[in-house]
């Protein structure tokens, strides 16, 4: 027998053999493609080459015009009960954007576009009407409402971390305003907020045990997110604390140009993918003051991007932030075409990747240096006279004309931040009270 | 060595560069002050713009008198809306749109008849004229007076002025218009500008003219001599904080007054567009260099109080006083009035919000003036905004009602001295006697002037001119003799001093307050 008519009567084996390797050559490349992930459990320590933060500053009277701005989004979409759209004309909200319009409000106060008396009378508004909010049956506020009618919008679901948020705003509230310390007191009279942590036993062996857990199905269930919510949801109890810090699976790390940072695993019908949100670490520089962790974790996540940014070949620049969904409309707006969101609620984070007006002002205030202000040049294209900032660039350089209220409010935040420092601050000095703006300064 | 030295310099360089930026971005300065204004030929889309509003101007010429109706198909003028007639018809010139035939025709009938003009109490213009018969009217286009406006007669003398220097051969006719108005009334030794009205068939004189337009009505009376020391110095004002903007305003009470004290665009527009900033008398003609700096600050407040009303609301804005196709006809559509931001008012003072408007004449004005992606945006909102044969439309109303469907002789007009001022740059250009010149030769006016035997002088306190030494030449020449300034200036007004700086107020102030 010679060898061809050998080969000719294996040819079949042959192919099914050539056609393993091909499909393990595809394995082993994809693998490869994929970013090294690491899990640990370490803490981080701040780099040696940490930038100085910097100091407060006037705004500049371009700085001064952006901020009013955003604010303007809060005129119009600020329903008669006191509670503004989470979406330019979009009538719902959630506990998320509750916290960032209180924190929008106060923003504004201290940047001279609100008088005293105005957030004032925003604020009990605001607060009235969250204490009268419809509650699920554990007895705390569902995660999104109609921003008209202020009833549950989906299922009767709560979120804890938007529930954070909302306490980032309120605990501000609480120290900068002692005036409405009462009607916070009466929101946490009704609110069961204890219930939103729940002790679980194992359910399976395999999983690490863990007695404590929140209690529903996180919209931002990431790690960035959980460390954010973490500095006001530990108020709550002692388990709360422990329950948001312990990721449910442990903490993954992903190796991105040779810098570690970590892995937020977004939730996807495909499981959790390696992703990277910025939002949350630049909210705690923010609002709450950095600690060494998202001091270090925004500083690496700023490194990758400056490197990218600075390389003589581009890499293609990566996101750290992306376009979040709205809830759920289908079946919950009455006199509204339905909203299909189920794609774009299901979409890997890649798809909705965005380089965000919201993050590019917060590294412009609290890392002062020539890529961030890039950055915040390309996002100043971004403002629509008379509605506010729009949402940022989608990943083929289309502009994403969503306008939001957590948009609208970061940027208020930052440029807060430009010229106050952080939102809530226990050591700082109660502002003196000053005059309402008024026509007539003399020349 | 020698080669690190070269390598530090442009890394000093770069800091040198870096220190400029820096300092010219200082916190206290205004975004409109590095809009440097828009120069340069037109394009074939201005032209068609500069002829569209010419087209009003044919529409509404009357042939019996040379004048041009202030409103569209309604015989009636004042000298502010002859003065835009006369700006549209050099702009129209020079543009090109007429020839110099069409151009002199009409220029020798118009001035032909203000020359011949009924004055109220032989004094000055009154304040309406038929353009028909160009007797005098009231306003309601009847024969009969009502007093005349130092505002409106000082842009004629504005014009009167432009037109001398631009074209020497209607001096004379110029020259004599001017001699035959008596100023008796209408300045007094402080420099403070009347205007007359009248209270049961007897005249009355009162202060005329608010920051802003007394300013630029004073300038046309500096022109010709006059002393407007207490006309053109900013004081009383003060400063209103509008979308973080100190915008300046006339503190005068307008309820003690009847005087609105309104800011809009138009007044310091004029100012721009015809003397480019500068003080009326300055003869060089550079750009950038602003020889009367507070009124371009404050011009520069008043567009950036509505740039930021757009960047901020969105609601696009150029406020100046317009006429409405619909009662009351006419409002004073203001950044400021009487204490408001944004206050619409009629000249009664009643609140009339749905009249706001993008007015077509401040749009283009701001556009020529000051080069930004605002006012490219107003230039689009505006270009086509006319009608085949009437010019263009009087505004667009804010509210989205469409636009007003009205044609005005100042709007068109403005609208011609700005498309003009794009080609010239300042429209106000002195021709080359200059008086320090030897071989200077003076006009008419100044041969008056100085001429002790003219009795009129007193009599129509008419100006005493600077004596240059070519005038003196000229007056040992001809044996004129002399007419001297008074000796003691502080007899003629003590509480007003010409020379003594404006300080600038700060453009902001709560908004960046730390």
């Amino acid at each position: 027998m010679r060898t061809r008519d050998a080969l000719l009567s294996a040819r079949s084996y042959i192919t099914i053999l050539l056609g393993f390797l091909l499909g393990f050559a595809i394995v082993v490349w994809v693998e490869k493609q994929m970013p090294t992930r690491v899990e640990s459990s370490g803490g981080m320590a701040l780099s040696k080459d940490f930038p100085p933060l910097p100091t407060s500053r006037a705004l500049t009277f371009e700085e001064a015009i952006w901020a009013r701005v955003a604010w303007q989004y809060y005129v119009n979409n600020t329903q008669p009960n006191g509670l503004p759209n989470a979406q330019d004309g979009q009538a719902w909200f959630s506990l998320w954007s509750a916290g960032s319009y209180l924190l929008a409000v106060i923003a504004a106060q201290q940047l001279h576009i609100l008088s005293e008396a105005e957030s004032d009378a925003r604020i009990s508004n605001a607060l009235a009407t969250l204490g009268g909010l419809p509650l699920t049956p554990q007895g705390v506020p569902a995660a999104y409402y109609h921003a008209d009618t202020l009833k549950i919008l989906g299922k009767p679901e709560t979120s804890a971390i938007g529930m954070g948020r909302l306490l980032v705003a309120l605990q501000t509230l609480l120290w900068r305003s002692p005036q409405h310390a009462e009607a916070v007191r009466d929101l946490f009279n009704r609110w069961q907020v204890g219930a939103l942590i729940v002790t679980s036993g194992a359910t399976q062996a395999a999983a690490p045990l863990h007695h404590w857990a929140l209690a529903s199905d996180e919209p931002r269930n990431s790690f960035g997110y959980r460390l954010y919510a973490s500095h006001t949801l530990r108020l709550i109890d002692s388990a709360a604390g422990l329950a948001v810090t312990n990721p449910p699976e442990g903490q993954q790390m992903i190796d991105i140009d040779g810098i570690m940072v970590p892995d937020e695993g977004l939730r996807t019908p495909w499981g959790r993918q390696p992703s990277l949100i910025s939002l949350p670490y630049l909210l705690t520089g923010l609002e709450l003051g950095f600690d060494a962790q998202s001091a270090e974790i925004a500083f690496r996540i700023m490194q990758i991007q400056q490197r990218r940014h600075s390389l003589r070949v581009r890499k293609p620049p990566i996101s750290t932030d992306y376009a979040e969904p709205a809830p759920d409309f289908i079946n919950d707006l009455p006199n509204r075409q339905p909203v299909d969101n189920e794609a774009l609620r299901d979409a890997p984070p890649e798809l909705t990747a965005i380089t965000s007006t919201r993050s590019a002002f917060a590294w412009y205030a609290l890392f002062r240096n020539s890529w961030s202000e890039a950055l915040r040049q390309q996002a100043q294209a971004l403002q629509v006279p008379g509605k506010g900032w729009q949402r940022g660039f989608n990943l083929n350089n289309s502009v994403n004309s969503v306008i939001d209220a957590d948009t609208n409010a970061i940027v208020l935040e930052s440029l807060a931040y430009i010229a106050h420092g952080q939102m809530l601050c226990l050591a700082c000095f109660n502002p003196a009270p000053r005059s309402p703006s008024s026509a007539g300064a003399t020349p | 060595m020698k080669l690190k030295a070269l390598l530090f310099f442009p890394l000093l360089a770069g800091f040198m560069a870096l220190w400029i930026t820096l300092s010219q971005a200082r916190a206290g300065d205004l975004p409109a002050s590095d809009y440097a204004p828009r120069s340069g030929k037109l394009t074939a889309q201005e032209m068609t713009m500069a002829r569209n509003a010419w087209q009003y101007f044919v529409a509404n010429y009357q042939p019996t008198t040379g004048l041009v109706n202030a409103v569209n198909k309604y015989p009636s003028t004042t000298m502010w809306d002859s003065a835009s007639y006369l700006a549209a018809l050099t702009a129209a010139r020079e543009l090109g749109i007429i020839d110099k035939a069409e151009f002199d025709r009409r220029m020798l009938k118009i001035l032909a008849t203000i020359n011949k003009l009924d004055l109220f109490r032989n004094e000055l213009p009154n304040k309406a004229y038929n353009t028909l018969t160009a007797q005098k009217v009231n306003y309601t286009n009847k024969p009969g007076e009502i007093g005349f406006s130092a505002l409106d007669i000082g842009r004629m003398l504005i014009w009167l002025k432009v037109i001398k220097e631009r074209y020497p051969e209607y001096g004379n006719s110029i020259d004599n218009i001017v001699l035959g108005w008596d100023f008796s009334h209408a300045v007094d030794p402080c420099g403070t500008l009347y205007g007359a009205y009248l209270e049961n068939g007897q005249p009355k004189y009162v202060q005329e003219g608010r920051l802003g337009y007394e300013e630029y009505g004073a300038a046309g009376f500096q022109l010709w001599g006059f002393n407007t020391c207490q006309a053109s110095r900013p004081q009383p004002y003060e400063l209103a904080e509008i979308y973080c903007v100190l915008v300046p305003y006339d503190t005068r009470d307008p309820r003690a007054t009847s005087q609105h004290n309104y800011v809009v665009t138009e007044s310091y527009l004029l100012y721009g567009l015809e003397f480019g900033f500068d003080n009326p008398n300055d003869r060089n003609n550079s750009p950038r260099n602003y020889s009367h700096p507070w009124m371009k600050n404050f011009a520069d407040r008043v567009y950036q109080a509505q740039e930021n009303r757009y960047t901020i609301t969105g609601v696009l804005t150029a406020r100046s006083e317009h006429q409405l196709d619909k009662a009351p006809y006419f409002v004073y559509d203001t950044v400021y009035t009487d204490g408001y931001d944004w206050n619409t008012i009629t000249d009664k003072g009643q609140f009339m919000p749905s009249a706001a408007a993008v007015s077509l004449k401040a749009a283009l004005g701001m556009w020529v003036l000051w080069d930004s992606p605002y006012t490219d945006r107003l230039m689009s909102a505006i270009e086509n905004a006319n009608e085949e044969g009437k010019g263009y439309y009087e505004g667009l109303y804010e509210n989205g009602d469409g636009p007003i469907k009205e044609f005005t002789a100042n709007n068109n007009g403005i609208m011609l001295e700005a498309l003009l001022f794009k080609k010239e740059g300042k429209l106000l250009q002195f021709n080359t006697d200059n008086p320090k010149n030897r071989n200077f030769a003076p006009s008419l006016w100044e041969k008056k002037l100085v001429d002790l035997f003219e009795e009129n002088n007193a009599r129509r306190n008419r100006p005493f001119l600077e004596s240059t030494p070519s005038v003196k030449n000229w007056c040992q020449q001809t044996g004129t003799t002399q007419r001297t300034k008074p000796a003691c200036q502080a007899c003629q007004c003590a509480s007003c001093n010409a020379d003594e700086p404006v300080k600038l107020p700060p453009v902001t102030a709560q908004c960046l307050k730390p």
